[in-house]
């Protein structure tokens, strides 16, 4: 039985572990979030910019209590896990930038990579989760589109003072960065088990709740694409790098 | 570059903008097969990974957003050259005759859109791109900015051309020929018959659509040329003598089991019309393309997989005349609308092209140059 807008609660057993799932990746996801953005604070000279950089943080812990307050109410577990393989590394990937102090490769990671994917993911899982999961989603996804704007925005300006530079700057921390989110979005698992899902990947088990790795996938690969080609950069190199991605 | 966060109001001086050139024409198409899709994409992604599978490819390609996939230079025969960029609108190549055509005609906007963010003053519109929009190009955003042509006036002028030339390298007398034109009423075919009418023995007409094929039989009628129409292809296969495939099919349709052996067929559709069977029948050229004798750079060189022809910088006359018209520096929607390619277009474009070293390619089909089948008809008629 798949879940239904009045009642997500009378879900199936294997549509329930998808939500937990889901739930799961988005909460670990948004405390990586938060820990990223609190490195920035470091980075940033200016004490509005530290000060900002602190309430994106801030936000992004909002986010993560969110979703496990709604694991709660709809009586799937939510689980934490900030080693998580895939996780880890692109937090790896961030504080690598960091320590180098190379502010504009952390803002690439934060508020461009992992924000195209967690807006077009929310987006897509509000338009299926029913009830009070969609709306959360919903208002969620409007919130990081507002973190990717200011994004592209300072990139835009960052391009149009050095367009090479930041292409190389952009191309360093894809390959770090978007290769681990490419493997999470792969149709099968390609490193093994996330450590989120319980036993069993819950891809295949997406169409429980009217989702599919593949369109998740494509969609946010489509506002990655997007969000490159409105902060500047040649449309021919970025197609380059997305072919290149593990699949 | 500098790494130090920036102040988020700070200003932004221009210190370098090395960036890619601005183009003076944009390329808008799309790849007519999977298999020419994954060959780009494997390309793209380079010898050192494993090959991407033919699943993962249509899976991934639909949702890219239309970009640039290369740039391109083109060198006229006088010396000069122009820059542009090939734009793919990632039309599904299956899917090109179903599915939503309000997504089709969306994703062609959003190449245009990207034609402009890429500078080009002129656009040429490839394949489907032209066909959904029925060469309406004022749907398409910032048309007040861009020229965009459909590029049907040099198509035409590559296939009535090389019939001209076939029938001479036959030994034929083109007055004495009966002509068939598949996809009669589109632009491209009309084209064709309003070129050819004066110079042919006769016309037959086929389309789908009988109140366009009579509306063309009639435009058609104050020449002395006998036109004929029907919207069965079968019906004038047996008859031709020379047969213009030109019709807007998704995939080959067209089977030439019913058409003689001297027989001469053009195939200019993209993607193709004509059914391949394997059996002997009629010789089949792939028309509608010219090569650049001043030659043709890509960026990434894609050309193996873009263009795999038995002889280089063969391309479509479509985009062909896009790139010229950005030579002459004539950003003007040259071809536009339905219907409206006179022989008076087609002798100006067809100038322009010889004039760049725009020549008409050699007869070609999947199992190479063909020149000498048509040659050998005539050696047939002789003996």
């Amino acid at each position: 039985m798949k879940a239904t807008a009045s009642n997500p609660w009378e879900a199936s057993a294997e549509a329930q572990r998808v939500w937990a799932s889901i739930l799961s990746q988005s909460a670990t996801g948004e405390l990586i979030g938060m820990m990223n953005f609190a490195s920035l604070v470091d980075l940033y000279e200016d004490a509005e910019d530290k000060i900002d950089a602190l309430e994106h943080a801030l936000i992004e812990k909002g986010h993560a209590r969110a979703f496990q307050r709604l694991g709660l109410e709809m009586g799937v577990p939510v689980t934490v896990n900030l080693n998580a393989p895939y996780w880890k590394r692109i937090r790896s990937a961030f504080v690598k930038s960091a320590g180098r102090g190379d502010f504009t490769a952390c803002l690439v990671i934060q508020e461009l990579m992992l924000e195209s994917f967690a807006v077009s993911m929310y987006g897509a899982v509000a338009r299926v989760a029913p009830g009070r999961l969609g709306k959360a989603y919903k208002a969620i996804a409007a919130e990081e589109t507002e973190h990717l704007e200011h994004a592209i925005k300072l990139l835009q300006e960052m391009f149009d003072r050095d367009p090479s530079g930041l292409q190389r700057t952009i191309a360093g921390v894809h390959e770090d960065v978007m290769s681990v989110l490419a493997e999470m979005v792969a149709r099968e698992d390609i490193r093994g088990d996330c450590e989120l899902c319980g036993k069993t990947c819950i891809k295949p088990s997406l169409p429980e709740v009217s989702l599919d790795i593949v369109r998740l996938r494509g969609e946010a690969l489509n506002l990655y694409l997007k969000s490159l080609d409105r902060v500047g950069l040649p449309g021919e190199e970025t197609l380059q790098w997305i072919t290149r991605l593990p699949v | 570059m500098d790494n130090a966060a920036p102040r988020l109001s700070s200003p932004a001086p221009a210190v370098d903008r090395r960036r890619p050139a601005k183009a003076q024409f944009a390329l808008i198409g799309h790849l007519d097969s999977w298999e020419k899709t994954a060959a780009v994409v494997q390309s793209l992604r380079g010898a050192g990974r494993h090959p991407i599978s033919a699943r993962d490819v249509r899976e991934i390609v639909p949702f890219l957003p239309p970009r640039t996939v290369c740039r391109v230079t083109v060198f006229s025969r006088d010396g000069s050259s122009a820059h542009g960029v090939y734009v793919d609108a990632f039309l599904s190549p299956d899917r090109l005759d179903e599915g939503s055509t309000r997504e089709k005609i969306r994703r062609i906007r959003e190449a245009a859109s990207y034609a402009r963010r890429e500078g080009a003053s002129v656009a040429a519109l490839g394949g489907f791109s032209s066909i959904v929009l029925e060469g309406k190009v004022d749907l398409l955003p910032n048309h007040d900015e861009v020229a965009f042509t459909t590029g049907n006036t040099l198509t035409v002028a590559y296939i009535v051309k090389a019939v001209e030339r076939a029938a001479a390298i036959a030994g034929r007398l083109l007055r004495s020929q009966r002509i068939l034109i598949l996809g009669a009423t589109g632009d491209v075919g009309s084209g064709c018959a309003r070129y050819l009418l004066s110079k042919v023995g006769s016309l037959l007409l086929c389309a789908r659509n009988p109140h366009r094929l009579r509306r063309l039989q009639r435009s058609l009628a104050s020449g002395a040329t006998a036109v004929s129409i029907s919207t069965d292809a079968e019906r004038f296969l047996p008859e031709a003598d020379f047969v213009i495939a030109a019709a807007s099919l998704s995939s080959p349709r067209f089977s030439l089991r019913s058409v003689r052996s001297h027989a001469i067929v053009c195939d200019a559709g993209y993607p193709r019309n004509v059914l391949s069977d394997g059996n002997p029948g009629p010789v089949v050229f792939f028309g509608g393309m010219g090569q650049v004798l001043g030659g043709l750079q890509l960026d990434p060189d894609l050309t193996s997989v873009l263009a795999p022809h038995p002889a280089p910088n063969i391309v479509q006359g479509c985009l062909l005349e896009g790139m010229l018209l950005a030579l002459e520096g004539r950003f003007e929607s040259y071809s536009r609308g339905r219907g409206n390619i006179s022989p008076g277009r087609v002798d100006e474009i067809w100038a322009l092209a010889e004039k760049h070293g725009f020549a008409l390619a050699p007869f070609f089909n999947d199992e190479g140059f063909c020149e000498g089948q048509i040659a050998a008809l005539r050696r047939e008629t002789v003996t």
